[in-house]
């Protein structure tokens, strides 16, 4: 393992690497900030300029605009009321009060020193936990590796879905169908083409997530005629008191580690562990300071943003070890991967350590740039809120095509482009989460090849479902997951709608 | 529409494109050698296809949900948006990338309440500019920045 981090240190630190990687955390910061642009935007709008780099540095870029743009969501959250993720929405809930009482600059300086610590303590965590869970999974069959990746796409739709299971279920069925267009990879049959010689190699998985993140969040923003936004003039100080680190290094500590078990789990992400920090540490706390927590409270602020960075650096584990991504954001860096001809999994850490290590080391060093570098910059960083959105929109709309043309060099993929822009935008608005059909865009094509293969080595029988112990248990855990909104609604247990 | 809320127009939504692609999946060609196997070309697609429709009969038949607001929603900007989209890939090639590339950005940001037009026609040309540039001179990708007959 030393000799790993040390060959992964090696490569994310060479200048070209490093260069890529401070430009990925700055890019990451400005794109998260803005409201409504999150994470999974910002990596899609990165990705053309990946695609011209190596892959560790492209990787590396892509990890480290990852972090910036949870960074830059909390900054939203903290200056404007605007979280740029949902992941940082319990930010809110404390920092614009301190930002309204004068206190930006503490809120914000412990947002970053949160998110520092979160992401670090995190990333310790997947240094021990990736290897143990890389090794275990080199056990795992074409049947495993079926059953955990329809557990991994109905564990997303179940734990995404604030409108409902349905609805979460049928975008995964949407981004699974998505994944079948173009030339079947086992027969070589071209399946919905619909004689469009454009769509024999299917659909690119980059056009549909600039279409349906970027271009759509943008001609949403426009269909809802979004105000300019008016962040605070004045930040107060960055420094914080002694007694003030006192007092939000335990809320920290105890939410890294909570919002790197639940990043651990596929679906569940950051924005369930900053909600369960928030509450926890609220509920934790002595009467004085409870009384705080909603009014301005720097715990109220520590505790979402270390469990947000701890999850989300969490969510690597299933994606570097396994090869499947338990989040959007997650499925959109493997997205690249694949596009880098990498497949992540357990051959990833036997085949290229220096590649995995790398990003795992990028990811302290993405840290501590976004700490030393963006904490400082953000008074000049926030004016970007202040970008007129009659020249910002337009311009994510021209990002958006560019990125795509830029790759293809094809005006259908344009056309095309625009429909699934359209199309997303009524999907959204009949509250559609567009997540799970990413997950199921990217996975389609790996479920199809391993159900063809465990059929093929069982006979044509679909027995390994239930012969095979551990793809039993998998599909066991698929049920129990799927039954359970069921169960509760049957026993009513569920909660009467808002 | 008093019954039409949102969920119930999602499930129509949905049922139609999960019921079009389930008939599209009988057009894949299987060749007799594999017409047998548990697995062929068609299946997934016929199997996701009645997913989809059995999901979306779900919704169809979901007894509450919320009404479809659509009022206070700037329809005129998005169809302009999406209008100005489709004309920059149709100029795309004929007008070459500069022209293309400025004309959309000039006319989406008036469209979207830009103050001043010749602010807007400049910076409209200097990104357009500035990509081509980019594209062009540092990463070596050539596109035409004007129409192909005034080079």
């Amino acid at each position: 393992m030393i000799d790993g981090i040390l060959q992964g240190l090696q490569t994310a630190v060479s200048l070209h690497n490093l260069l890529f990687l401070v430009g990925g955390c700055l890019a990451g910061t400005l794109i998260g900030m803005l409201p409504g642009l999150g994470p999974m935007t910002a990596i899609a709008l990165m990705i053309p300029i990946a695609a011209a780099l190596e892959p560790a540095a492209g990787i590396i870029m892509m990890a480290a605009v990852y972090y910036g743009a949870v960074f830059g969501g909390s900054t939203s959250s903290i200056l404007i009321n605007a979280p740029g993720v949902a992941s940082t929405v319990a930010t809110s809930f404390d920092g614009y009060p301190l930002a309204r009482g004068g206190l930006a600059g503490k809120a914000l300086a412990v947002a970053a020193y949160a998110s520092f610590s979160g992401a670090i303590i995190a990333a310790a965590l997947l240094m021990v936990a990736a290897p143990s869970l890389a090794s275990l999974s080199l056990s795992f069959q074409s049947t495993d590796y079926f059953a955990l990746m329809v557990l991994g796409l109905v564990m997303v739709a179940a734990f995404t879905s604030r409108q409902g299971i349905l609805k979460a279920l049928i975008m995964t069925v949407i981004g699974l169908m998505l994944s079948t267009i173009g030339t079947d990879q086992t027969q070589g049959v071209p399946r919905f083409t619909l004689g469009v010689i454009d769509l024999i190699d299917g659909i690119s998985f980059l056009l549909l997530v600039m279409a349906t993140f970027a271009l759509a969040e943008a001609l949403l923003q426009i269909l809802r005629g979004a105000t300019d936004a008016q962040p605070q003039q004045t930040l107060g100080s960055l420094r914080l008191r002694r007694d003030e680190v006192q007092d939000v290094a335990p809320p920290i500590t105890r939410s890294s580690l909570l919002g790197f078990l639940i990043g651990l789990l596929p679906g569940a992400g950051a924005t369930i562990a900053s909600f369960l920090a928030y509450g926890a540490e609220q509920r934790i706390a002595r009467a004085d300071q409870r009384k705080l927590f909603g009014q301005g409270s720097l715990r109220g602020v520590a505790a979402p943003e270390a469990a947000n960075n701890a999850a989300a650096t969490g969510s690597f584990v299933p994606l570097l070890t396994l090869g499947i991504p338990g989040s959007g954001t997650t499925a959109i860096l493997l997205g690249a991967f694949i596009a880098y001809g990498i497949q992540p999994g357990p051959m990833l850490y036997v085949n290229e350590p220096e590649l995995f290590w790398a990003v795992i080391v990028s990811m302290w060093i993405g840290n501590v740039v976004l700490l030393i570098l963006n904490l400082p910059l953000i008074p000049y960083i926030a004016r970007v809120l202040s970008l007129p959105r009659h020249y910002l929109l337009p311009m994510i709309l021209f990002l958006s095509m560019l990125g795509v043309y830029f790759v293809s060099f094809n005006t259908f993929d344009l056309y095309l482009m625009v429909l699934f822009g359209a199309s997303a935008v009524l999907f959204r608005l009949l509250d559609f989460p567009m997540a799970p059909m990413i997950l199921g865009f990217i996975l389609g094509g790996l479920i199809e090849e391993n159900l063809t293969r465990s059929l093929l080595i069982w006979d044509n029988s679909w027995a390994f479902l239930w012969s095979r112990p551990l793809t039993a248990a998998l599909v066991a855990l698929t049920l129990a997951v799927l039954c359970a909104p069921l169960l509760q609604r049957l026993l009513g247990w569920r909660k009467p709608r808002q | 529409m008093k019954h039409l809320h949102r969920d119930r127009i999602a499930g129509l939504i949905t049922l139609l494109l999960s019921a079009t692609y389930l008939w599209l999946s009988f057009d894949i060609e299987i060749g007799s050698a594999i017409a047998d196997s548990a697995i062929t070309p068609r299946s997934m697609p016929q199997m996701l296809g009645c997913l989809g429709v059995l999901i979306s009969l779900g919704l169809l038949l979901q007894r509450n949900g919320e009404p479809l607001r659509l009022g206070n929603l700037s329809w005129r900007h998005l169809a302009s948006s999406i209008g100005l989209m489709l004309l920059f890939a149709a100029t795309l090639r004929p007008l070459g990338f500069v022209l293309s590339g400025t004309l959309f950005l000039f006319a989406a940001f008036s469209l979207l309440g830009a103050p001043n037009r010749w602010r807007s026609l400049l910076l409209a040309l200097l990104v357009s500019v500035s990509f081509w540039a980019l594209m062009s001179l540092v990463l070596d990708v050539y596109i035409p920045p004007w129409p192909e007959r005034w080079t």
